[in-house]
């Protein structure tokens, strides 16, 4: 085969560089998808009730401007508010706005129903301050709705038009924003403001974090190799993978996510490994200047290399495919695109690699190659494998002990699927939801869809009692339903006293004369959140302001309580429900994709060992490592969040090669006659240096995720270096310990014939 | 050559013609057009929504203006059965906020409302108060577009531009453009702008009748609008319309719960 590469490399380069151009002309349709909804999978219970409620309701998203400032009823407070009000309230692309003065006051008094602006004339002083603030306290429709319960904030509440180009919106918000300056501190919230961060945010993190990791792979390929075609060959496979991994995005028609943002960092991390030990050993062949030609060289490092650079970048590929299972579309798309993007590494290192290397001239030997590694290191690992071996008894328990420790935290772990996590505390909309789940109701939501006869005083007075007892739970902060207007109207056209006051009145004629009262009185579009035109459905809304898992399961379950009872219930949803079982996929996606890759795993290192035993052995460090991982996240607070549920099926496929690298050139010892203990040394010191420079390179490829703007992407770089380091401690400490505890039949010394391995190639390499 | 020279001197000739006439005048007229003391008719007004899903509302209705200036009008549902009898009595006083009596039959009770903000939607429809009642001519400044066709009739074209910001915020619009028929003065058609310069509403007067014909006075009979932001519209059908509604009994409260 390695003879054909040269005969036929002008037409591999050729043809690799043009269907790489191709593909790559694709990635200028690239788009990007900020909304998170897009992301779970449309067949869960809870989104397609969403769905349902959204068909009716329409879309639920709304902007919040929040004014926060000592007390927000100070003349120029309102001042700067109605100003800025009057001027959003033009712009194509509102539909609507609600503020302390869009807001209305209907209050019933001696026969004379009054229908007013909350705020008719701006307060002067204290006295008519606490007037005013006494009135709002009364009125449903706005305290805790626009104005919070201290009155330190205000918020002013946006209905965005359809199909609305949100950038440019927010653009003319800010535009008019700085031009009414003022005391107050300004926040924006909102799901469309979250969204739009994200979406500065992924083209920030795509625009510094990828040029940024291959300068990164640029200065570690040259402080390792010296010499400039050991950084551009690697460098290229990196590129051209990469290349064509992401032109699977649009080419499939998909969408770059949060998520998809880890594919390039990915393969710039992983990709390298195979091209740097071809140059290893093309140096190695070098150095040793037996007078071969580059052709000769480029065709005896592919024959070389090709069976373990085919293994373990088969593992790699094995754990990232693992994701296909998972909950998350874009894990399943991740799976995809870098898993492809691998065997293209694969391919480019094997094939296009020496082919290039054949066309080049021959370089002048290394200097340091000539000489034996520098003896620190040596020395560094012959104390480290003796200490290995004088303990080899007890390693294994205290490992297990440990491990045992620290997955307690396990426990602990939680899952996160809300947005607002996505930024960092400091971060504008992480301080601006921080103060609408305090003083604002929350801003996750729950919703029920009633379908039936809306007009119906039964149905009413079961949905009003759904709402009270909702209201009765700690968890629950602010409802808003058909029934609460049609009690709210009932207070204003009648008096304190009478049966009808503050109820739902008992006819059905009395009930569709208070809507048209009310429909001709006020904004026509007013309700259509909560009721439809024909009065055929009716929604209720619940607001959450602690949006974990545990307290949405515990609303849904009453919620349940409630439908099992009453058909006129049609359907439970609401993103804060959505999230919440997403939270309960993850989790179950995680072990999917953890069994799946694990089983892998097994598969392919009992072949490559002709042994099920080794398949135990060589997922034993990876379970470690799995454990660790997860204990640590429970202790630390890190969540499982979109982006870490990816670390664990993806450092498996990346972390299992320390495993195979370490037993393959152990069994390879132990059949050159050597005991466990010298076998053991021999590898540690040996292949070990292998081990952790390609662990090291991996590290280096994730470390500026530590950069991104994303708070899950940074604790994945977190947790990848976690990660790498304890698959390191696995295969360099626990493995070898338990290779000289027990016996293992199929390490042990065999007729078979020596093979060359990846390891010794790159111990000689350096 | 010389039928650019003909059709540019034609040009000159026909904007003469349009600018010979006052913008602010012929809107003046158009006002005066359908300026009526008195009406009664029963209407239909009927909202589709943006799914097609239709609210179907059959009332009578009757108005009158006093000398003072105030408009007293009285609407009493006739359809659909559960709103049967639901009526609304309002005097719009041209200088203080409006008094306004409801009555619901349901629970035979009448309920006055004091609100101190005109409500912007006639009915809970797409057209708005300012629609169905003629706005203040100074509140303007007027410009001549053209001529143009509307349904067959020769119309001139004129743009109405609020004349203040305050006044844009109280219309809700910043232009709006007429038709405006040659020979009666009646609005034909009206198309409404958004402050980034888009068409959000048309109204359409499909059909007038002349209630006073020695003074040349109207009554639109037929109007259709149509939202463009939220894809509802509404049409609005008067049938039976007489100027006899001159009874002060009809504008009281004791007449708003006789059912």
């Amino acid at each position: 085969m390695e003879k054909k590469i040269i005969k036929f490399r002008w037409w591999i380069i050729g043809v690799s560089v043009i269907v790489t151009l191709g593909f790559s002309l694709v990635l200028t349709r690239l788009e990007i998808d900020p909304d998170l909804r897009n992301y779970f999978p449309k067949t869960m219970t809870s989104m397609v009730n969403t769905d349902r409620i959204e068909e009716v309701f329409g879309n639920q998203d709304l902007v919040m401007i929040i004014f926060e400032t000592d007390d927000v009823l100070r003349e120029q407070t309102l001042r700067r508010v109605r100003e800025v009000e009057k001027e959003i309230g033009r712009l194509g692309g509102v539909r609507r706005t609600l503020s302390l003065f869009s807001s209305r006051r209907i209050h019933g008094e001696e026969g004379i129903m009054y229908v007013e602006p909350v705020i008719d004339r701006l307060p002067r002083d204290e006295q008519e301050r606490n007037l005013l603030k006494d009135q709002i306290r009364d009125n449903d429709m706005v305290y805790e709705v626009v104005v919070s319960k201290d009155f330190r904030a205000t918020a002013l509440v946006l209905t965005l038009a359809k199909d609305v180009d949100e950038k440019a919106l927010f653009e003319q918000i800010q535009t008019i924003l700085s031009g009414h300056p003022g005391d107050e501190t300004i926040h924006l919230g909102g799901l469309p403001y979250i969204r739009q961060a994200i979406n500065k945010n992924i083209v920030r993190d795509g625009l510094v974090l990828i040029p940024l990791a291959l300068v990164i792979m640029l200065i570690f390929l040259y402080v390792v190799f010296r010499e400039w075609r050991g950084v551009w060959l690697p460098f290229l496979v990196v590129v051209m993978s990469a290349l064509l991994g992401l032109s699977l995005i649009p080419l499939l028609g998909w969408k770059f996510t949060l998520i998809t943002l880890l594919v390039p960092i990915l393969l710039i991390a992983v990709a390298n490994d195979y091209g740097i030990h071809m140059i290893a050993k093309y140096q190695e062949l070098n150095a040793s200047g037996n007078g071969r030609t580059m052709k000769q060289m480029s065709a005896m490092i592919t024959r070389s290399l090709w069976k373990p650079i085919l293994l373990t970048g088969l593992t790699t590929v094995a754990g990232i495919a693992a994701l296909l299972a998972h909950t998350l579309i874009p894990a399943r798309q991740m799976a995809v695109s870098a898993g492809i993007g691998i065997l293209f590494a694969i391919f480019f290192s094997l094939v296009l690699l020496p082919a290039l290397l054949s066309t080049l001239q021959r370089s002048a030997p290394l200097h340091h190659m000539k000489e034996k590694p520098a003896h620190q290191k040596r020395h560094v690992l012959d104390r480290f494998a003796a200490f290995v071996v004088r303990r080899s008894r007890i390693i294994p328990y205290v490992a297990l002990a440990l491990t045992l420790a620290v997955s307690t935290g396990i426990f602990f772990l939680r899952v996160d699927s809300n947005e607002e996590n996505f930024f960092p505390e400091k971060h504008e909309v992480k301080q601006a939801a921080g103060i609408i789940n305090d003083k604002f109701g929350g801003s996750e939501n729950i919703s029920v869809l009633f379908s039936g006869d809306m007009l119906d005083p039964v149905l009413l007075k079961n949905m009003e009692y759904y709402r009270q007892e909702l209201e009765n739970m700690k968890e629950i902060d602010l409802t808003l339903s058909f029934s609460g207007v049609v009690r709210e109207i009932s207070k204003a056209l009648n008096d304190p006293g009478d049966p009808l006051y503050d109820a739902i009145p008992p006819s059905r004629n009395a009930v569709a004369q208070y809507m048209e009262l009310y429909s001709m009185s006020g904004n026509p579009e007013d309700l259509e959140q909560l009721v439809d035109f024909n009065y055929e459905h009716a929604h209720l809304v619940v607001r959450i302001n602690d949006a974990t898992a545990e307290t949405i399961n515990k609303i849904v379950d009453r919620l349940e309580s409630f439908e099992k009872d009453d058909p006129s219930i049609a359907a439970i949803g609401g993103y804060g429900y959505v999230r919440a079982q997403l939270a309960n996929k993850v989790l179950m996606g995680q072990y999917y994709s953890l069994g799946i890759a694990l089983l892998i795993i097994f598969i392919l290192v009992s072949i490559i060992f002709k042994s099920p035993v080794a398949g135990l052995l060589g997922i034993t460090p990876l379970t470690v490592s799995i454990l660790v991982l997860f204990g640590l996240m429970g202790l630390t607070g890190i969540r499982l969040d979109v982006a870490t549920a990816l670390l664990s099926s993806m450092m498996i496929g990346v972390g299992v090669d320390y495993t195979i690298h370490f037993l393959w050139r152990y069994k390879e010892e132990r059949q050159n006659r050597l005991s466990k203990d010298e076998a053991v040394t021999r590898t540690i010191t040996t292949t070990g240096r292998g081990i952790i420079f390609n662990a090291l390179s991996v590290i280096v490829g994730f470390v500026v995720l530590l950069v991104s703007s994303f708070t899950p992407i940074r604790f994945f770089g977190i947790l990848v270096v976690v990660s790498v380091l304890s698959c390191l401690t696995g295969a360099m400490v626990i493995l070898p310990a338990i290779l000289m505890r027990f016996r293992f039949r199929f390490l042990e010394p065999q007729e078979a014939g020596r093979d060359r391995t990846l390891e010794g190639d790159l111990k000689q390499a350096g | 050559m010389r039928t650019i020279a003909v059709s540019i001197i034609l040009g000159l000739a026909a904007l003469a013609a349009v600018t010979g006439q006052d913008p602010r005048d012929l809107i003046k007229k158009s006002h005066d057009a359908v300026k009526v003391k008195s009406f009664e008719a029963v209407a239909t007004l009927t909202i589709t929504d943006s799914r097609d899903n239709q609210r179907i509302r059959e009332n009578t209705m009757a108005s009158m203006t006093i000398p003072d200036g105030t408009e007293k009008r009285i609407i009493k549902f006739l359809s659909p059965p559960e709103v049967k009898g639901t009526g609304i009595l309002i005097f719009d006083y041209p200088e203080k906020s409006d008094d306004m009596w409801i009555y619901l039959p349901a629970l035979r009770k009448t309920r006055r409302i004091v609100s101190t903000e005109k409500s912007k939607s006639f009915m809970g429809s797409e057209f708005s108060n300012a629609d169905m009642t003629a706005p203040g001519l100074d509140d303007f400044t007027y410009e001549m577009l053209g001529e143009g066709t509307v349904d067959g009739s020769s119309c001139y074209q004129i743009q109405s531009t609020p004349a203040s910001r305050d006044l844009e915020d109280v219309y809700g619009y910043a232009r709006s453009v007429r038709w405006v028929n040659k020979n009666n003065y009646l609005v034909q058609k009206t198309e409404y702008y958004n402050f980034d310069g888009d068409l959000f509403k048309t109204i359409e007067n499909k059909a007038f009748k002349e209630l006073d014909p020695e003074n040349h006075k109207y009554m639109v009979t037929h109007m259709i609008a149509q939202n463009l932001s939220n894809g509802r519209s509404s049409e609005m059908v008067m049938e039976k319309v007489a100027v006899t509604a001159t009874d002060p009994s009809y504008f009281t409260v004791s007449f708003l719960e006789k059912e």
